[in-house]
């Protein structure tokens, strides 16, 4: 077990490596770094110290580790876009709101998506299954950025009972506020893990140690929700490290709709400002906390299922 | 009465004519094939011909025109929404440009920008993947600890930080889905190669003399073809979707061009300001129609070509 969270551990430290590499590559590949890294109307001392800070002057192999040096001590550079603001500081300000989102749509799609996918699978061809089903084919084709401006016309627009954008006031205020773009993100979520979660059920349920407990006489209640759910939760949970990747995108995506002030705006306004360090910041952030969640369901997954650790 | 007839189901006559064609067509996923050539292909190739506007064409005294079916509205006796008219069947946006016109015309995007990343991405990811899985030791080494590196990386961040670097262009968007596309293709492909390398006809190509690139190419290639064409229909869906997303956000197609992820994004202000549901909910309609028809065509040839990926 230790063994194997060393080498995961390991790997997860050269996929970190070799995004600050794209990262650092990226900027320099466009012709000249100055063009990115400092705004239009610079000066020349600014020029002049941005040169020395980033060894622009030395050579690349220099530059990289005057990168990784700076990155590492939480120095990102400053915003282009707020000339007085440092980037990490802007993308940490940002982040409790985008964690806050993350997390309701992820509850609320796991307490949607397995009873839903279970339900499904019992009840196999009925009406009930058929709904579930034509729900999850819709969710994974429709454009998660025209749910998210469906669902504001629908609920804010035309009802008028949730507010359209922004953040809104601590406390309750922040919770409605947060209803639409949960759902939003909850949608794509839902109907990529209802199916799986349907799937690996059926497979359960026609195993023989099903069929054993039902000859025993357990309840079917029991048979569905202990037996049955628990071997079929393996696959679904898989999938729960794969759709936190999609969070990440779906948040982008949510809060542009919604102008949701969280990570996800400020990466879209680093877009359209061409703020290459507010970017990079983002992508650094987003890649270690990502790959810091993969490592801990592996170790989780490897706790649970033997098998693995010693593949 | 024969009794081992009872229970089971009638025979039935084998249709002719008609019915037989029927029958035949059945086997097929018509309704899909038959949205993807109405709202896809045709639109994509004759877009100049069918197209009742000119997409670009500015018409500021039809601004705001509701579809065609949608009476005028009146807020405290004051018209603030015009009668739909026939001219713009599916209405026009604020500049007053024709939205349909539009969604044909961004069908070409869609449909140009998802077979150029499919191509960059399935040729690159399947050779690299063919290589790393005929070669084995470092290159495969190599190959495999990028693609893992790829697949951890939420592609959507790598998109957002190539179209700031490179600026939002056509060239960029391609190369953006085929950096995210590769690495499937080459995870896929290096399996299969795995499983045929060890296989007799491979050393009986090798011991009569062919050369690595030639069983490379006439022979492993040919073999591991089906399931790539399979991962080819079901990504296809997803790449449109992606460009869709890359767009709406501003790292994609730049404007003016229609493409159908701006169309949408161009409705949300509208939405938002109660003045327009129309501009966003028709692109998002066409992008939603043609990528499910895509995902069940793909289901479809996919139970055909490799009932192995089933359930994948």
């Amino acid at each position: 077990m230790q063994r194997y969270i060393i080498v995961r551990l390991f790997q997860s430290l050269i996929v970190l490596f070799a995004v600050s590499i794209i990262i650092f590559g990226l900027a320099r590949v466009s012709g000249n770094p100055m063009d990115v890294l400092l705004p239009d109307d610079a000066g020349p001392e600014e020029f002049e110290l941005m040169q020395q800070k980033w060894g622009l002057d030395k050579p690349l192999h220099i530059q990289y580790f005057a990168f990784l040096g700076n990155a590492l001590t939480g120095d990102f550079g400053r915003s282009v876009q707020h000339p007085t603001r440092e980037a990490l500081e802007l993308v940490l300000k940002r982040f409790p709101a985008t964690l806050m989102l993350a997390g309701l749509a992820l509850v609320v799609s796991i307490a949607i998506a397995f009873p839903v996918g279970v339900l499904s699978a019992v009840k196999k061809d009925s009406m009930p299954d058929y709904v579930a089903k034509t729900f999850a084919l819709m969710g994974q084709s429709a454009p998660s950025f025209w749910v998210a401006i469906m669902l504001m016309w629908l609920f804010a627009v035309q009802l008028n009972w949730l507010p359209t954008s922004g953040r809104g006031d601590p406390g309750i205020d922040r919770f409605v506020h947060l209803i639409l773009p949960a759902l939003a993100i909850g949608w794509y979520q839902v109907a990529a893990l209802m199916r799986l979660v349907r799937s690996s059920m059926l497979e359960v349920l026609d195993s023989e140690f099903i069929k054993l407990a039902r000859l025993k006489g357990v309840s079917e209640a029991r048979v569905v929700w202990k037996h049955a759910l628990r071997n079929a939760s393996i696959a679904p949970v898989t999938l729960l490290g794969l759709l936190v990747a999609q969070l990440v995108t779906g948040t982008v995506v949510t809060e542009t709709v919604f102008s949701y002030p969280g990570v996800g705006l400020l990466a879209v306004d680093a877009i359209r400002n061409r703020d290459f360090q507010v970017m990079q910041t983002i992508v650094l952030v987003f890649a270690v906390i990502f790959v810091g969640i993969n490592l801990f369901v592996d170790i989780i997954y490897a706790y649970i299922d033997p098998r693995i650790r010693y593949a | 009465m024969d009794i081992s007839r009872i229970g089971a189901s009638p025979e039935r006559a084998e249709p002719i004519g008609v019915g037989r064609f029927i029958a035949e067509a059945r086997r097929y996923p018509l309704v899909p094939l038959f949205v993807l050539v109405a709202l896809l292909i045709v639109p994509a190739i004759f877009a100049d011909l069918i197209a009742p506007h000119d997409p670009y064409e500015v018409n500021p005294r039809e601004r705001l025109t509701p579809p065609a079916w949608s009476g005028a509205q009146y807020l405290n006796g004051v018209q603030v929404r015009p009668e739909g008219s026939w001219k713009n069947i599916l209405g026009t946006d604020k500049l007053g440009r024709d939205v349909l016109s539009r969604i044909m015309h961004g069908a070409r995007y869609s449909l140009s920008i998802s077979l150029l990343a499919i191509l960059a991405g399935g040729v690159v990811g399947s050779g690299l993947g063919v290589l790393a899985g005929y070669f084995g030791g470092l290159l495969d080494h190599v190959v495999m600890r990028l693609v893992d590196i790829f697949i951890t990386i939420p592609g959507l961040l790598f998109a957002l930080v190539l179209a700031i670097v490179l600026g939002p262009s056509f060239q960029t968007i391609v190369l953006v889905v085929a950096v995210i596309l590769w690495p499937r293709f080459a995870r896929m492909s290096r399996a299969e190669t795995l499983s045929m390398r060890s296989r007799d006809f491979v050393s009986r190509a090798k011991v009569s003399g062919c050369s690595d690139t030639r069983v490379m190419l006439r022979h492993i290639f040919p073999n591991v073809i089906n399931p790539l064409v399979v991962l080819v229909t079901l990504e296809v869906g997803h790449v449109i979707l992606l460009e869709a997303t890359l767009s709406f956000l501003g790292a994609g197609i730049p404007r003016p061009i229609p493409a159908w992820g701006l169309l949408v994004s161009d409705g949300r202000d509208l939405i938002v300001g109660g003045n327009g549901w129309w501009v966003s909910l028709f692109p998002g309609v066409a992008i939603l129609l043609v990528v499910l028809s895509m995902n069940l065509s793909g289901d479809w040839l996919r139970d055909k070509l490799d009932p192995k990926l089933r359930n994948r």
